[in-house]
């Protein structure tokens, strides 16, 4: 009885554990149940937001070398192929280039592949025709190039493809290689264990794994890195509901865009689809056996298979996957033959230019994180187009380092850095920015973060204020020492770059040897509060307080938005937001936002095309005369110098027939830099705007000027008709005396309210 | 022995690829192989709930803004002279292409065409007159005075072009009710 008692307790106990082990078990695999559907059905890949450059539009006529020309088709991942034979490709021969764009969808359409031949000579493109016929195209666009990705998680990139983009034969030789019975399997595959250990010993070396593409999938998607009993039974159990739950090509397309290949300096690359942009520069579609047979062998170990680090394990180890190959139909003879003589090299050059602009993707960034939350802008594979132009941000990157380590050839001038912005003069599209003198260091966005006085920038807003009211380029200006008392401040009296006082002089000469005393008398003449309304008027946001100080540039600005104000001027008056940014798509390419033009008038273009002949003053006799050691000074450049107190800030604005560029030069640590305007920031513009060859200034004069000498002495100016000087007061110059004496008496009266 | 450690090497590197470490002990895992028998066994006890769920598509939860959307096309009352044909420039082609676009009642369309054909020659009064009419059909008065404006600026002696931003400003001001600046802009 005892015995029968005693073994049906042992019988209940059991029972007993295994029901709740069973019960235990059941919860746990309901929670990895529950986790799988989340993962699968939620987000199973985050797919990053993709930036792009602005496409290269080609025409006979336009300025490009052929190096420029390669560089730009580098970038946007074209591939050398004597060839020519797919998308993607091209050849270089001379000046003469045959290539194969790509599909690209715009929002405004498809732009289907095209074969092109450009030819180039004498530093233009002289002919763009079909490849083999003579027919001329007047115009072509190259597909842009991916210049970086926002993701959601560190560092990842993926270009995401579906079951019908993954080639026949990687799918068949991933099954060869990885698992053999992945069709037959329900996740785990007992027998194909044996099999591959079997295969191995055969083979004398690892040509079959053991865990199925399932397993592998769950391991990579689910767990973490530690190697315990229970997670190779979570990975089992989840290997088995993948199989449950989803048929095998979902589990293989998973497979395919998930599997690590190996890494792109911080970055991991994952899936074959970016992973053969990576190594060989061309869509998987592309890809020939061999190539198909390194990625694959490589997933056993991409970093020790990397065919840049380790080239010859690489080789040994996709001679083991052709043979595989070979031996399972998928190659005949002479295929095999032919793989197993291709070298590596063309997986060996690095893809250029990934997150390689990240001031300028910082600056994409921050716009598109005013409009979408963080999670919509890195995990929904959104398309961006921006406007970044390649040639214009490699200059850029060039000329800023190299100008500032010229600069620090001097003694007291260390630790310089720099931001630089260039847009399109008419348009407005942001061309190229640096946040910095180190391209490729990401951190602080000077040119959009760094706010720092303007100095002397500020003074075109006096003087178009002045012209708004009447004054003339001729009007006479008091460049005489001003003594300022602002409430709660010491009693201020600004001088001028050379301590000294220039008298009475023409308005065009004060702007255009920036004289402080004659911009204060000024500025207090017309009022500190109107002079903010231009500045606001010309693009400067934010509430700045009417203290005379402001007439010199007290007020901080980045870099950026001292290129907004500057916009304006450049555009001829018209104020336009300056985009980063053409347009946003959606993952299935369907247009989400576009930015587009829009303009708006603020200032009559009179008084624009006065003050911009006065800006060219600036250059050809001013204070940016320096510039014409750079760029002829028959090109009629306009623009503005700027220095802060102690030699803190070193500015140059100015735009040529394209483009206006800022430039900024200091210190981090806001310590004095040994620099003007004119010998910091002005050759670093000068150098960059040379390198781009820009066009000349030609301002479009407005109907109603007159051109006519101000005095003996004076050059050739606009007038608004009906203001131009009387022909009988240019000689002698004007009656400074009277002018002096009533303009003094308003003098007096503003001091004396400020006193 | 070989493949364990393949395996294992291979998971490794996948997951940590820098973590050469770990490369190193994998025949733990294999030895600690969990009995398949009890998890199918477990897999079998789950309550049936295979359902088929799709592969769902990563979505975009975006609002969707079009350029083009299908707003009744505005035309000038009274036609707007041609401007005179383009006949040479680089962007020629696509000034012709946002013509034809805009005659067939896609001023949208017409709009992308332009903005490139400004991004080439940003200085062409005509582009940008022909973008003020691309505004004025899509009901935009407001950019449609200020692309006027903007080709003004540039048109320099063309009077042709001129007399066509006139035209365009004074139907433009009409449609916004300001019929003072409408009458300055027909003078």
């Amino acid at each position: 009885m005892n015995m029968t008692k005693t073994r049906l307790a042992l019988i209940s106990t059991v029972a007993a554990t295994l029901v709740l082990l069973t019960l235990v078990l059941s919860l746990h695999v309901l929670r990895l149940d529950k986790m799988i559907k989340g993962k699968f059905d939620g987000k199973l890949w985050s797919l990053p937001a993709e930036v792009y450059a602005r496409p290269l539009e080609l025409y006979p006529g336009l300025g490009l070398t052929p190096q420029t020309l390669e560089d730009e088709l580098e970038l946007a991942g074209y591939r050398q192929d004597s060839q020519v034979a797919a998308a993607g490709a091209y050849r270089r021969n001379g000046t003469t280039f045959d290539l194969v764009t790509r599909d690209f969808q715009y929002p405004s359409g498809l732009e289907p592949s095209e074969r092109v031949t450009v030819s180039l000579a004498g530093g233009t493109v002289r002919e763009i025709t079909r490849t083999g016929t003579s027919t001329p195209l007047p115009l072509i666009r190259i597909d842009p190039a991916r210049i970086g990705s926002f993701h959601a998680l560190e560092h990842e990139g993926r270009i995401l493809l579906n079951r019908s983009e993954l080639p026949e034969l990687l799918v068949k030789t991933l099954l060869a290689i990885e698992d053999q019975n992945f069709y037959a399997h329900h996740g785990i595959a007992v027998r194909s264990i044996f099999r591959a250990l079997f295969a191995n010993i055969r083979a004398g070396a690892t040509v079959q794994g053991a865990s199925t593409l399932t397993q592998q999938l769950a391991k990579n998607f689910f767990l973490s890195n530690e190697r315990t009993l229970l997670r190779k039974s979570n990975e089992a159990i989840m290997a088995l509901l993948l199989e449950m739950h989803y048929g095998k090509d979902d589990i293989l397309t998973a497979y395919a865009n998930e599997i690590f290949l190996g890494q792109d300096g911080g970055r991991a690359v994952h899936g074959f689809g970016l992973a053969s942009r990576f190594y060989f520069r061309r869509d998987l579609a592309d890809l020939t056996a061999d190539q198909i047979a390194m990625l694959v062998g490589m997933i056993k170990a991409p970093s020790a298979y990397d065919p840049r680090k380790n080239p010859a394990d690489c080789l040994k180890r996709r001679a083991v996957v052709l043979t595989v190959m070979r031996e399972h139909g998928l190659l005949n003879e002479s295929q095999f033959q032919q793989a197993m003589n291709e070298p590596l090299d063309k997986a060996t050059q690095v893809m250029k230019g990934f997150n390689r602009f990240p001031a300028f993707l910082d600056l994409v960034h921050q716009q598109l994180t005013k409009e979408y939350r963080e999670e919509d802008l890195n995990g929904n594979g959104l398309k961006i187009l921006t406007t970044l132009d390649p040639q214009v941000q490699w200059q850029v990157e060039k000329h800023l380092d190299r100008t500032l380590s010229a600069l620090e050839q001097h003694a007291g001038r260390q630790q310089l850095e720099g931001a630089v912005v260039i847009t399109n003069r008419e348009n407005g599209e942001i061309l190229a920015l640096a946040g910095g003198r180190k391209p490729y260091a990401a951190g602080f966005n000077r040119a959009t973060h760094a706010k720092r006085p303007i100095g002397s920038l500020i003074k075109p807003a006096v003087y178009l204020t002045a012209l708004s009211q009447g004054y003339t380029l001729m009007s006479p200006v008091q460049d005489k020492a001003v003594s300022l008392k602002e409430q709660g401040h010491e009693t201020w009296r600004p001088q001028n770059f050379d301590q000294k006082e220039h008298g009475q002089v023409p308005l065009y000469l004060a702007l255009a040897h920036s004289y402080n005393l004659a911009t204060i008398n000024l500025g207090l003449e017309l009022g500190v509060d109107k002079v903010i309304a231009t500045a606001k008027s010309l693009g400067l946001t934010g509430e700045v307080a009417a203290y005379p100080s402001f007439l010199l540039g007290t007020a901080e600005m980045t870099p950026l938005e001292v290129s907004q104000m500057y916009q304006t001027l450049a555009s001829g008056g018209f104020f336009q937001p300056q985009r980063c940014i053409s347009s946003v798509m959606g993952a299935d390419r369907t247009l989400l936002k576009r930015y587009g033009l829009s303009v708006e008038q603020r200032f009559p273009p009179e008084q624009i095309f006065l003050l911009n002949t006065a800006l060219q003053h600036v250059v050809s006799e001013g204070t940016a005369h320096a510039l014409s050691r750079y760029i002829p000074a028959s090109h009629n450049l306009a623009g503005k110098t700027g220095t802060t107190n102690d030699l803190r800030d070193s500015w140059f604005a100015g735009f040529t027939g394209d483009r206006l560029a800022v430039v900024w030069i200091g210190r981090d640590d806001n310590q004095p830099a040994g620099i003007t305007g004119a010998t910091g920031a002005l050759p670093v513009w000068g150098e960059i705007m040379r390198a781009l060859h820009p066009q000349p200034l030609e301002l479009t004069e407005p109907s109603g000027i007159q051109w006519a000498r101000g005095n003996a002495d004076s050059a050739s100016l606009p007038f608004i008709a009906g203001t131009e000087p009387a022909p009988d007061s240019v000689h002698p110059p004007i009656d400074m005396q009277t002018i002096k004496k009533e303009t003094n008496g308003i003098f007096n009266s503003i001091r004396r309210w400020l006193e | 022995m070989e493949f364990s450690t393949r395996s294992a090497a291979g998971w490794n590197d996948r997951s940590h690829p820098r973590s050469a470490m770990a490369q190193r002990n994998g025949l733990i895992s294999f030895r600690r192989r969990p009995p398949l028998p009890l998890l199918l066994l477990v897999v079998l006890v789950l309550p049936s709930c295979a359902i088929q769920h799709p592969v769902q598509r990563p979505g975009t939860p975006v609002p969707i803004e079009r350029p083009d959307v299908p707003v009744p096309i505005e035309r000038p009352q009274v036609p707007v002279p041609q401007p005179p044909a383009v006949q040479s420039g680089p962007a020629r082609s696509l000034y012709a292409s946002a013509n034809e676009a805009l005659a067939s009642g896609h001023p949208g369309q017409a709009e992308m065409l332009l903005e490139r054909a400004l991004r080439i020659e940003p200085r062409n009064a005509q582009y940008w007159h022909l973008l003020a009419q691309s505004k004025y059909a899509q009901g935009d008065f407001g950019q449609t005075v200020q692309f006027c404006h903007k080709s003004e600026s540039l048109a320099g002696n063309n009077n042709k072009l001129r007399q066509s931003n006139r035209s365009l400003l004074q139907q433009a001001y009409r449609k916004l009710g300001d019929t003072e600046q409408a009458e300055k802009s027909s003078r």
